[in-house]
């Protein structure tokens, strides 16, 4: 029955959601009978400097809050209130914006354009969940992260999924932070704010595309919790690292394993690694499996310089992405095109008073960069590529079940269905 | 099988939507972005529905020499003036004056014994064989004369779109009153007068009637200045006014009724005398786009003049016969 009703008010909230999608992109607008004018479009203030500190401190109190209730208190439910939290204030209440994710954009760009500059409330906003993360796990992903909140909130009854299937999709957040950070690098664009799926919702506006996304996303998590989070997330894949090494991160039981299995069941993440085998483990397999890791490690170079030759064949497609880069090649190939005034982004080209020498100047400037990026990205992707296969020659010795420090999210589920009592 | 059928719709959710992402953003190109979706597109109200139109072209009067500025209708004759020119003719074109006047006459009244031309910024007074009889002095600065409009043989009212009023005058041109439109209570705002057309017309039961165009409203003035009463239609359909200011130019009939010009979207309608549309006169389509409102003036026998600024003639139109 309250499973029952768990579906009802979901439903509720997607119909919702179909219906703010159909009251996007108005156009023209309405007239009114009454004489009521359409009010002039004016630009809004930006957030007052002493709120944008606000808002860290509120990022900081979750967080810590998060971390007391994962490591001291052991509290599902708190988590759970704090995750609410977060959703109104982070998602409904600040539109999805300054958050974490989008903010490995600016810091990149911060790094490589000179012009550029952060104030000091995004560096923190890209910092802190990391430094949280080194010292207690994924605190951010547990409690603090709109886009993980609105996900977590709708896991219904998920489905365990197969290692292959997540070790493969695992492999995307890679790819879209590589990317992010080129274009970002490249002055191209911000893709990850660009493609934020949820923001339109928070916003309650946005495109039909993005608004569409969020909910088939939503409607995913139903079964496959925290979609997003789990198979795009580019900050995830920092989280992930600074977690790795986490000196105090959440344990599932207080005291004693006593091997149950409950934990594995509750978690959705699929992130709770079970005690090895002993049958499996053998001194043989062992030495074996030893033999192999130091093989596919010797073999990361390979992989590295391989990556790298690959992905810079694709730095002409992809240099694309940037607008100067495409209209230079757009007037070489249809000079015509100077003429259609429909078209706004050459009108607006003829109307900078740049020439097209200086057009073609710039974007071989940018292909260049490219050329370099795509190289640096694919080395970094063939080095995941071989770190990942070193990892499946890895048998470590584990006498409990244990959170996976790099895919949890620290969300207590886990605690929760632990049967251990601190007294047991 | 569960577990199976959840990692094929994880898998294919997640192609689709990379797929998705990148032919999303492929399509962000400036040669594929297709038409500007924030043009300033009023193509659908330019059609009209026939059953709506009522009266057809059936011939016209090219104006020649000259540009013609302004058009009246008195005494049977069709009085035009424009660059330096004082003309008037049948209805048939034949012509039976023609006389200089030394400007660019914007406006025009003929009563009887007498033509008054506004010019930009002060009127003229003509004989009916077109002898200059006085020169106003201009009412001040900025002024910029759109209409004239004479109450019997008494005043002659003036529409001044430079300074958004109405001023009154008798015919020796001695300034009686002006006023702004300017009601005390909330029912008038005042003339909103964005461009140069500022119409005024003073009907057969005496009434005068002046165009706020800014509020798509024709509003009934005492000829102090006191707001008696208006109606309004803001409307890109063919029912109302849009645009900045319209209707730019109106006439009425001898039952009260009001033709209307409006610009840009040119179309000519005629509506009674409480805003009700009546007829469709001449649809968009017979007009330039973005063209100039014709000025209008009506016969007794409800035949309508119209003088089509863009193309220098005077078109006649006639009410279809039912």
């Amino acid at each position: 029955m309250k499973r029952q009703q768990q579906l009802l008010i979901l439903l509720f909230g997607f119909l919702l959601m179909f219906s703010m999608a159909g009251a996007q992109q108005r156009f023209p607008k309405p007239e009114f009978e009454s004489g009521y004018m359409q009010p002039d479009t004016t630009t809004p203030e930006p957030r007052a400097a002493a709120m944008e500190f606000f808002d860290v401190l509120v990022l900081i109190g979750v967080m810590s809050l998060a971390t007391y209730l994962i490591i001291r208190k052991r509290s599902r439910r708190g988590i759970l209130w704090l995750t609410v939290f977060t959703l109104l204030y982070f998602g409904f209440y600040r539109n999805g914006c300054i958050c974490p994710i989008g903010s490995i954009q600016n810091v990149t760009m911060a790094i490589f354009d000179p012009g550029y500059k952060i104030s000091i409330t995004i560096l923190l906003f890209f910092l802190l969940p990391l430094i949280f993360a080194l010292f207690y796990g994924r605190a951010y992903c547990a409690a603090a992260c709109p886009l993980g909140a609105i996900q977590d909130l709708v896991v219904i009854k998920p489905v365990s999924v197969p290692s292959w299937v997540r070790k493969t999709l695992g492999f995307i957040p890679h790819v879209y932070i590589g990317l992010a950070v080129l274009f970002a690098a490249t002055g191209t664009d911000f893709i990850i704010c660009r493609y934020d799926p949820f923001v339109g919702i928070f916003r309650m506006d946005g495109p039909y595309l993005m608004i569409g996304l969020g909910i088939a996303l939503l409607l995913l998590g139903l079964f496959f919790a925290r979609p997003y989070c789990r198979v795009f997330c580019p900050y995830g894949v920092l989280l992930g690292w600074m977690s790795r090494f986490s000196r105090k991160h959440i344990t599932i039981t207080p005291s004693k394993c006593i091997n149950c299995k409950l934990c594995k069941d509750s978690c959705p993440f699929d992130a709770i690694e079970a005690p090895t085998d002993e049958k499996v483990r053998t001194e043989q397999a062992v030495r074996k499996n030893m033999r192999s890791y130091v093989i596919f490690g010797l073999l990361v170079p390979v992989w590295i310089v391989l990556g790298g030759f690959a992905v810079s064949q694709s730095h002409v497609l992809l240099s694309r992405a940037h607008p100067d880069v495409y209209l230079s090649e757009l007037l070489i190939a249809h000079p015509e095109l100077k003429s259609d005034t429909e078209n706004l982004d050459i009108q607006a080209f003829l109307e900078s008073g740049k020439s097209m020498d200086q057009l073609v100047e710039e974007a071989s400037v940018i292909r260049g960069e490219f050329r370099t990026g795509t190289w640096i990205l694919g080395g970094y992707l063939g080095l995941v590529l071989g770190i990942m296969l070193m990892n499946q020659f890895i048998l470590r010795k584990r006498d409990d079940y244990v959170p996976h420090k790099r895919d949890c999210f620290s969300c207590g589920r886990c605690m929760d269905y632990c049967p251990v009592d601190k007294t047991f | 099988m569960m577990k199976k059928i959840i990692s094929i719709v994880v898998v294919l959710v997640t192609l689709a939507i990379i797929v998705l992402l990148v032919l999303d953003y492929s399509s962000v190109r400036p040669d594929k972005l297709g038409k500007n979706p924030y043009a300033y597109n009023v193509d659908e109200f330019r059609d009209v529905d026939p059953f709506l139109i009522g009266y057809k072209e059936t011939r016209n009067i090219p104006v020649r020499d000259y540009q013609a500025g302004a058009i009246d209708l008195a005494d049977n004759l069709l009085w035009l003036t424009g660059d330096a020119i004082l003309e008037a003719i049948t209805p048939g074109g034949v012509r039976q004056l023609r006389a200089e006047t030394g400007g660019a006459g914007t406006c025009m009244e003929v009563v009887s014994g007498a033509v008054f031309i506004g010019f930009e910024d002060h009127v003229k007074r003509y004989d009916r064989k077109g002898n200059l009889v006085t020169a106003w002095k201009s009412p001040g600065e900025k002024t910029v004369i759109t209409s004239l409009a004479a109450a019997g043989d008494e005043f002659l009212f003036v529409a001044d779109a430079g300074n958004r009023r109405v001023l009154r005058y008798n015919f020796e041109g001695v300034l009686l009153n002006e006023f702004r439109g300017q009601a005390e209570s909330d029912a008038g705002h005042g003339f909103i007068v964005p461009s140069a057309n500022f119409d005024l017309i003073v009907n057969s039961y005496g009434e005068l009637w002046v165009v706020n165009p800014g509020r798509h409203a024709i509003e009934n003035y005492t000829f102090d200045g006191d707001l008696r009463g208006f109606w309004k239609l803001s409307a890109m359909t063919i029912e109302g006014f849009s645009g900045c200011c319209n209707p730019a130019e109106i006439a009425v009939t001898s039952d009260g009724s009001f033709v209307t010009s409006e610009k840009s979207m040119v179309r000519i309608k005629i509506y009674d005398a409480s805003g009700k549309l009546k007829t469709v006169v001449a649809p968009p389509e017979k007009f330039r786009e973005e063209g100039k409102a014709p000025e209008v003036v009506i016969d007794q026998a409800g035949t309508i003049y119209a003088l089509d600024f863009d193309r220098n003639t005077i078109r006649i139109f006639e009410e279809i016969k039912k």
